[in-house]
C-alpha cells in the first residue's frame, strides 16, 4: 500500500501569485507555467488535486501536446494519399504494403527522439528510446521488423588546445551506440540503417532519434483506442509489464525544458530503466494475447505506455474511442510506498494498457501471468486489471476510495495550443561571385583524401558493426551495402521495404528549408537506389527553444520544405498524389542552459516498397568494364557542404537550388533502371559530393576487393571547375551497368527525362582517374581514399590498434571452393524442439530453417513441463539473449531444469545444435566439451579486439577443424561464410594449452579462417581460433555464428570476399538460385539426419 | 607492497544482474537457501602511485561513473602484493582492509563504512557477508574492471566461506553460477558484522 501522500490534495491556484505559483510547480517536480496552472483550474472549475496537476504537466508537456508545432504540421504535412492505411493519428502510421497471398499487408512507421535522456544518461536514454518506440508498433499489432538510428553527437576531438571535453562527447557516441545495441540486439529487432554526424552545435545537447518499422496484416491491425464494441458490453483496463515505480517521473516534461547539465543528477528521475529482457518476453507474450482475441473474435485496445504513464494510457485509449474510465490506482502492481501521483504518471518502461471484453480478461490475465510467468521473469511484473471502461466520459483515477482525479475526459487528452512568434535570424551576405579556382591534381587528390577522413563521411562501419542487422533472417541489404536497406519480411515473398533516413546539420545551420526539403530528396533517392519507390515518410523534428522567435523561425521553414518536397516528388506512380507523411515527432528545447541551441535538424527516415529484392543490389562496383553514369545537374554552389566544412577554400557560399521537377525526373528514371535489372551499382550523391561518391562505390566495406574508375567529366555545365564537379552537393546518382545494358540504360535516362552523362568505365586497377574535360585531371588511389574513409573513426574511438586491426582486402577473389556434401536421404521427418528460454530472440527463424531443411520444428517455452521435453528427436537451442546476458551470457539459462534433459539427452546420442546464445547456455551448463559430465569445463569470454569492446556483427568464415569428432561437420571440405553477431564468444579457458589438449580429442568442431586477402579472421581472440565446439559423442555442436542466417544464398552479401559471395553476385537475379542452399544450410540439415 | 587505487560503483536503480542471478541462486543451486541477498558493484582498480588523480579524471570525464545512475566510492589502499592472473586465477583471500580508506564519494557523507553503504547496506543480524571480486583473466589494461558481489548469506552454521565460495563459482549446473573460473580469477573474504 502507499503511504498517505498529498497527491490527493488541492492546490489553492489562486492563493499565489505567479512566482509563488511557479515555486510551488517547481518544488512538486512541475514545469506548468503559471498561467497554464491556471487554465487547468479554469477548465475544472476548481482547484485541482496535485495528481491532477502532474497529469495536465505531462499531457500540456510539448512532448505530448506540441502545443507549438501543431499549426505548422497541420498546414504543411500532407498526408492524403491513397495509400495511407493510417496517418499521424495513433502511436504509429502505416502504409499500403500490398496483397501477398490473399493477405493485405501494411508497413507500419513510428519515428521518436530521446535526445535529453540520452545526453544526461547515454545508455539508457538510447535504450529506452528503442523500448518506446518499438513498442508504438507492437501495439499497432504488427512486429518490429527493422530499426533506423540517426544519431548527432558532439564533435569528437579536441577543438582547442584547452578543450577537455572531447573525451566525455566521445563517450557519451560510445554510450549511446550502447544503450541502442544492448536494448535493440537483445530485443531481437534487426538494425538497417540510421546517420551519423559531429558538430560543435551538439557538444552539450546530443540527438538520438529512432526510428521503427513494422508490419501489419492490415485485417489484424490493432488500435490505441477502446471500441465501440464497449458501448454494448463491459470492458476492463488491464496494465501488463514491469511494477510502477518511480523511474521516468516527468520524462515528457523533463523532454520539454532546456537541458541544464549542472542540474544532471537532478533530472536523474526523469530518465527510464530500460529491459529489453522483459520486454522480448513481452513481444511473445503479446502475440498470444492478440492471436487469443482474434480467436475469440473480440476487438481490443491496445496501447503503450510512454509520457504520462497509467494516466495517459488511460485517458487517451477511452477518450479517443469516446469513452470515460474508472481507474483504481490501488490495483496497479507497484513498488512500496509509492505516491499516487507518480503511480499514476511516472513513465516506467516496459509497460502496456489494453481495453479487453470483461468475459475475456482472465484468458488474457493468464497468459501473460502463467503461460509467460512474468511474475517468475521480473520482480513485481505481471498482467492486473486496473479499472473499467465507462460510457461517461468522466475520467476518474482513485486509489481505493480516495478520489485523485475527476475530470470530463477530453480536457485532459485534448491540450492546449500556442502561437509563437517567428523572426528569421540575421544573415551576412556573402558575394555571389566568389568561386572556387583550377587546382593542381596533387592539390584536389589531397582535398579529396581529407574529405573521406572527415568525421562526416567517414566509414561508419566501427559504429555499426556493433548492431545486429540480420536477426529474423530476413535481410537482403545490411548497413553499409546500399544506401538504404532491405529486409523481405513476408515469408515466401520477394516483395520487400527499403529503409533510410537523413538529414544534414550543416543544411539546417545555413538555411532550414533547404534542410528540410533535402531531408525528403536524400531520403527518396536512398530508396531508389534499392528499386524501392518512395512510399511514406516519417520526419523527427530536433530544434531549440520554441519560445526564441529565431528558433521557432527555423521550425517552420523546415516543416515548410519538408512538406513542399512531399508535395513536389510525390508518389512516383500516382501523379497527383503527395509523397505522404504519415508519423513524426517534434523534439524542441535541445538547448543548453548556456543558451546554445543544437543545429536546425530535420530528420526524415522514408520506407520504399521493392516489388522484387532481387534487383535490389549493393552500392559497390562489381566489374571491371562496367560503365558508369552520373545523373543529375551539379551546381557551382559549396554552401553547407562537407568541403567547406573540412576547412577548405569556400567557394560560392550559397547553397544549391532546389529543383524538383528534375529530382522527380531522376527518381523516376533511376527507379525504372533498377527495377530492369540493367544496373550492377547504384549510389546517391550526397554529403561530399560526386568525389565521395564515386571513392565510396570503389572502396566497399571492410575486407571487400577494391576496383577502379577510369572516368572523364563532361565538358558542360562549363562554367563548374574540376574541383566544384566533384564536390558539390547538389546530389544525383552514380551508377553502374554491363557494357551489353548501356544502350538500354541511356533509352531509360532519356525517357525518365533525367539530366545524365556517361562518365567512363570500372577498371580492374583500383584508382580513380578523373579528367575534367579541359579542367585538368586528378587521380588518387583507391587504397589511399580507403585509408582515409576506413580509418577515420576508429582511430577517434579505438585509437591506433583499432586501425591496425582492420582487415586486409583481396587483389583478386577466390575460385570456387564451396564443397559440401549433399544431403542424405531421409525416412521421417524428426521432430526438432527449439528451446524458447527466455530472452532468446532467434526462435522464429531457427524454426523456419528446421523446417526449411525437412525437420519438423515446434517452439518448446521453457514454462512448460521438462518432461515433455525428452520426447523430441533433437534439439535446436537458438540465438538471443537469455536473461539478457546477465552476470554472464548463458549463465543463468543454463541453470533451468529443461538443461537437465538435453544434458540427458546428448549423453543418449540425440543431435543438439546450440547457436551464439544457444552455444553459451550450452557451454555454461558443461554439455560440450562435456569431458567430464555436467562440469563447466571452458568459458565465453567478452570479446577481444584490438581498439574495440562489445557486441560485433560481421560475416567470418568458418573451416572444420581436422580430426574433429563433430558429426555435424563431417563431409565439409573447404571453408563457408556464415555471419556472427555477438559480445561473449571468446572461447577460453585458464590454460590456454587446455585447448591443444581438446584439439587432440576432437573435441573442436569449426574454427574462424581468413577471408581472401587475409582479411577476418579470427574476431574476438578465441583460443585456437575456436568457433564451435563438439561433445566426446559428437552429436552436439555449439557454435557461436549463425547458420540459420545464412541458409540461403539470398542471405549472402554480394561483395563478400568468398566464392559463395561470387556465387550470390551471380545470382542476383535468379530467383531460384537465390532462394537454393546457402552455406549455413549444412549444419541445419545435419541436424536432422543425425536424428 | 603496492599502492593501489579503487573505484568501487554502485547502482542507484535495481541492479538487474544482482536482481537476476539472486532468484536463480536461491533456486536452482546447491545452498542457495542460505542466501539472503546479492548485492553488485563494478570495480576499477589502479595499481601504483597516481591512482587518485586518474581516478578523479575519469570521474571528471564521466568514464565508469554517470551520477545519474551511479553512486562512487573512491578508496585508497596498500596490498601485500598486486593481483596478478596468477595471483588469483583458482581463487584467493581478500586482504582484510580492502578496498582501503575512503577518499570521495557522491554519497551525502565520507564514511568508513562507504564500501557497506555502497553494497545495500548493514548485513543483518544473524548473517554473514561474504565479498567476491571477480577479475576478468588476460586483461591488459590499465584500469583493471572486474565485480565486487556481496552474498548475504544466513550459514546456519555451516562454513560461510566454502558456501559463498560453491555459491559464487560456477562448477556446474547447479553449483555456483557469478564465476566462470576459466575466464575469471577470485579474491573472496567473509566480512562478519
Amino acid at each position: 500500500m502507499a503511504l498517505k501522500d498529498e497527491s490527493s490534495n488541492p492546490i489553492g491556484v489562486g492563493r499565489y501569485d505567479d512566482d509563488g505559483l511557479r515555486r510551488y510547480l517547481r518544488q512538486h517536480g512541475l514545469t506548468l507555467a503559471p498561467s497554464e496552472a491556471r487554465r487547468v483550474a479554469d477548465l475544472l472549475g476548481r482547484d485541482p488535486s496535485l495528481t491532477e496537476m502532474t497529469l495536465f504537466d505531462t499531457m500540456w508537456s510539448e512532448h505530448c501536446s506540441y502545443k507549438s508545432s501543431r499549426p505548422y504540421l497541420k498546414k504543411h504535412l500532407p498526408n492524403n494519399a491513397s495509400n495511407v492505411v493510417i496517418g499521424p493519428v495513433e502511436d504509429a502510421g502505416v502504409v499500403d504494403f500490398g496483397e501477398i497471398d490473399g493477405r493485405r499487408w501494411g508497413i507500419i512507421m513510428a519515428h521518436e527522439s530521446h535526445n535529453h535522456p540520452s545526453q544526461v544518461m547515454p545508455v539508457e536514454g538510447a535504450a529506452t528510446g528503442i523500448g518506446g518506440i518499438v513498442r508504438d508498433v507492437y501495439c499497432m499489432g504488427g512486429e518490429v521488423i527493422a530499426t533506423l538510428d540517426p544519431l548527432r553527437f558532439g564533435w569528437p576531438a579536441p577543438e582547442s588546445p584547452d578543450d577537455r571535453g572531447a573525451d566525455h562527447r566521445r563517450d557519451i557516441a560510445r554510450e549511446v551506440v550502447t544503450g541502442i545495441w544492448e536494448y535493440a540486439n537483445a530485443l531481437g529487432v534487426p538494425n538497417l540503417g540510421g546517420d551519423v554526424y559531429f558538430h560543435h552545435s551538439f557538444n552539450e545537447n546530443c540527438l538520438v532519434n529512432v526510428v521503427a518499422i513494422g508490419l501489419v496484416d492490415q485485417a489484424h491491425i490493432t488500435h490505441s483506442w477502446v471500441p465501440e464494441a464497449a458501448a454494448r458490453e463491459p470492458y476492463d483496463l488491464i496494465l501488463v509489464g514491469k511494477p510502477t515505480d518511480w523511474s521516468g517521473m516527468g520524462g515528457a516534461a523533463f523532454a520539454s525544458a532546456t537541458l541544464d547539465a549542472a542540474a544532471a543528477t537532478e533530472n536523474k528521475g526523469s530518465v527510464q530503466t530500460p529491459d529489453p529482457f522483459l520486454k522480448r518476453i513481452l513481444t511473445v507474450a503479446n502475440r498470444a494475447v492478440l492471436a487469443r482475441c482474434r480467436e475469440a473474435g473480440v476487438t481490443i485496445g491496445f496501447k503503450d505506455l510512454g509520457a504520462g504513464g497509467v494516466a495517459c494510457v488511460t485517458s487517451e485509449l477511452c477518450d479517443a474511442g469516446g469513452f470515460g474510465c474508472n481507474v483504481d490506482l490501488a490495483l496497479v502492481h507497484q513498488i512500496a510506498d509509492l505516491p499516487a501521483r507518480v503511480c499514476a504518471c511516472s513513465e516506467t518502461q516496459e509497460r502496456y494498457g489494453l481495453a479487453v471484453p470483461r468475459r475475456l480478461v482472465d484468458a488474457v490475465l493468464k497468459i501473460y501471468n502463467e503461460d509467460f510467468a512474468l511474475p517468475d521473469v521480473y520482480d513485481g511484473a505481471c498482467a492486473r486489471r486496473i479499472g473499467e471502461v465507462t460510457t461517461e466520459r468522466r475520467y476518474v483515477l482513485r486509489r481505493g476510495d480516495e478520489i485523485l482525479a475527476d475530470a470530463p475526459i477530453d480536457t485532459i487528452t485534448e491540450g492546449i495550443r500556442y502561437d509563437r512568434p517567428l523572426a528569421a535570424p540575421a544573415r551576412t551576405e556573402v558575394p555571389a561571385d566568389q568561386r572556387l579556382p583550377e587546382a593542381d591534381s596533387d592539390r584536389i587528390a589531397d582535398e579529396w583524401v581529407a574529405v573521406m577522413a572527415h568525421p562526416n563521411v567517414a566509414s561508419r562501419e566501427y559504429l555499426y558493426r556493433h548492431y545486429d542487422p540480420e536477426v529474423q533472417a530476413s535481410t537482403i541489404l545490411r548497413p553499409g551495402e546500399a544506401d538504404a536497406g532491405v529486409v523481405a519480411p513476408v515469408p515466401g515473398s520477394r516483395r520487400a521495404v527499403a529503409m533510410t533516413c537523413d538529414g544534414n546539420p550543416l543544411l539546417g545551420l545555413a538555411d532550414p528549408y533547404t534542410a528540410g526539403a533535402r531531408a525528403v530528396i536524400e531520403a527518396c533517392r536512398n530508396v531508389v537506389c534499392v528499386g524501392g519507390e518512395p512510399a511514406a515518410i516519417t520526419d523527427c523534428l530536433n530544434f531549440g527553444n520554441p519560445e526564441v522567435p529565431e528558433a521557432m523561425w527555423t521550425f517552420a521553414e523546415a516543416v515548410r520544405g519538408v512538406g513542399d518536397a512531399c508535395r513536389a516528388l510525390g508518389r512516383l506512380s500516382a501523379p497527383g498524389e503527395p509523397l505522404p507523411v504519415i508519423s513524426g515527432n517534434v523534439s524542441f528545447y535541445n538547448q543548453s542552459a548556456s543558451g546554445r541551441s543544437v543545429a536546425p535538424s530535420p530528420v526524415v527516415a522514408c520506407v520504399g516498397v521493392v516489388d522484387d529484392y532481387r534487383r535490389s543490389r549493393s552500392q559497390h562496383l562489381k566489374e571491371a568494364g562496367d560503365r558508369v553514369y552520373v545523373v543529375g545537374r551539379p551546381a557551382p554552389e559549396l554552401g553547407a557542404s562537407l568541403y567547406l566544412d573540412a576547412g577548405f577554400q569556400a567557394g560560392r557560399p550559397a547553397v544549391p537550388e532546389l529543383a524538383f521537377d528534375a529530382v522527380r525526373a531522376e527518381l523516376g528514371a533511376v527507379l525504372s533502371l533498377v527495377r530492369a535489372g540493367i544496373v550492377n551499382a547504384v549510389h546517391d550523391i550526397s554529403d561530399g559530393g560526386l568525389a565521395v561518391a564515386l571513392a565510396e562505390m570503389a572502396v566497399g566495406l571492410e575486407g571487400q576487393q577494391r576496383l577502379g574508375l577510369d572516368l572523364t567529366l563532361p565538358a558542360a555545365p562549363a562554367e563548374l571547375s574540376l574541383r566544384e564537379w566533384l564536390f558539390n552537393e547538389a546530389g544525383g546518382f552514380v551508377l553502374t551497368c554491363p557494357e551489353r545494358s548501356a544502350g538500354e540504360v541511356e533509352k531509360l535516362l532519356s525517357f525518365g527525362g533525367a539530366v545524365w552523362w556517361p562518365l567512363g568505365k570500372v577498371t580492374a586497377d583500383p584508382q580513380i582517374r578523373v579528367r575534367g574535360g579541359g579542367r585538368g585531371d586528378v587521380a588518387v588511389g583507391v587504397g589511399r581514399l580507403a585509408d582515409a574513409w576506413q580509418q577515420s573513426l576508429p582511430r577517434l574511438f579505438g585509437g591506433e590498434a583499432a586501425v591496425a586491426a582492420l582487415p586486409g582486402t583481396p587483389a583478386t577473389l577466390p575460385a570456387d571452393e564451396r564443397r559440401q556434401p549433399g544431403p542424405a536421404v531421409l525416412s521421417r521427418q524428426p521432430r526438432i524442439a527449439v528451446l524458447q528460454l527466455p530472452g532468446v530472440n532467434c526462435e522464429t527463424e531457427s524454426a523456419a530453417a528446421v523446417v526449411r531443411v525437412g525437420g519438423q520444428a515446434e517452439i518448446f517455452r521453457w514454462t512448460r513441463p521438462a518432461a515433455e521435453l525428452a520426447a523430441f528427436d533433437g534439439f535446436l537451442v537458438p540465438g538471443g539473449f537469455s536473461y539478457q546476458d546477465r552476470v554472464r551470457a548463458g549463465a543463468v539459462a543454463a541453470r533451468d531444469p529443461l538443461l537437465e534433459v538435453l544434458r540427458e539427452a546428448a549423453a543418449g546420442g540425440k543431435p543438439i545444435l546450440g547457436i551464439c546464445n544457444g552455444c553459451q547456455v550450452l557451454v555454461e551448463s558443461g554439455i560440450v566439451p562435456g569431458i567430464e559430465p555436467g562440469a563447466i569445463e571452458v568459458g565465453l569470454a567478452a570479446n577481444r579486439a584490438p581498439g574495440r569492446r562489445g557486441y560485433y556483427s560481421r560475416w567470418v568464415n568458418l573451416e572444420p577443424v581436422p580430426g574433429s569428432r563433430c558429426a555435424f561437420v563431417q563431409g565439409i571440405d573447404g571453408s563457408f561464410p556464415v555471419p556472427m553477431a555477438h559480445a561473449e564468444g571468446q572461447f577460453t579457458h585458464e590454460d590456454p594449452t587446455f585447448f591443444l589438449r581438446l584439439q587432440e580429442q576432437g573435441l573442436l568442431a569449426l574454427r574462424y579462417g581468413a577471408f581472401a586477402g587475409g582479411s577476418g579472421g579470427n574476431p574476438n581472440g578465441s583460443l585456437l581460433d575456436t568457433a564451435g565446439l563438439t561433445n566426446p559423442g559428437g552429436n552436439v555442436l555449439a557454435l557461436m555464428p549463425h547458420p540459420e542466417r545464412a541458409l540461403l544464398l539470398r542471405m549472402v552479401p554480394e561483395d563478400l570476399p568468398h566464392s559463395w559471395g561470387s556465387l550470390r553476385r551471380r545470382a542476383a537475379a535468379d530467383a531460384e538460385r537465390l532462394e537454393a542452399a546457402g552455406p549455413g544450410w549444412w549444419l541445419l540439415r545435419r541436424l536432422i539426419e543425425l536424428c | 607492497m603496492v599502492n593501489q587505487t579503487t573505484l568501487l560503483v554502485s547502482h542507484k536503480g535495481v541492479d538487474l544482474h544482482a536482481a537476476t542471478a539472486v532468484r536463480v541462486m536461491q533456486r536452482r543451486l546447491e545452498g542457495g537457501e542460505a542466501l539472503r541477498s546479492l548485492a553488485r558493484c563494478e570495480v576499477h582498480l589502479l595499481d601504483g602511485d597516481g591512482g587518485g588523480r586518474c581516478i578523479a579524471d575519469l570521474l571528471r570525464i564521466g568514464r565508469y561513473f554517470n551520477p545519474n545512475k551511479h553512486h562512487y566510492g573512491h578508496f585508497a589502499g596498500v596490498l601485500p602484493e598486486p593481483w596478478t592472473d596468477e595471483m588469483v586465477t583458482g581463487g584467493a583471500e581478500l586482504p582484510a582492509g580492502w578496498p582501503g580508506e575512503p577518499v570521495a564519494t557522491d554519497l551525502p557523507t565520507l564514511e568508513p563504512t562507504l564500501a557497506t553503504a555502497l553494497l545495500g547496506g548493514p548485513v543483518p543480524d544473524g548473517c554473514v557477508a561474504v565479498d567476491v571480486v571477480a577479475l576478468p583473466l588476460g586483461e591488459v589494461e590499465p584500469v583493471r574492471s572486474g565485480v565486487l558481489w556481496r552474498l548475504v548469506l544466513d550459514a546456519d552454521g555451516r562454513d560461510p566461506a566454502r558456501l559463498g565460495e560453491r555459491l559464487a563459482v560456477a562448477r556446474g549446473g547447479s553449483q555456483g553460477l557469478l564465476i566462470n573460473p576459466h575466464l575469471h580469477g577470485w579474491l573472496l573474504r567473509v566480512r562478519r558484522p
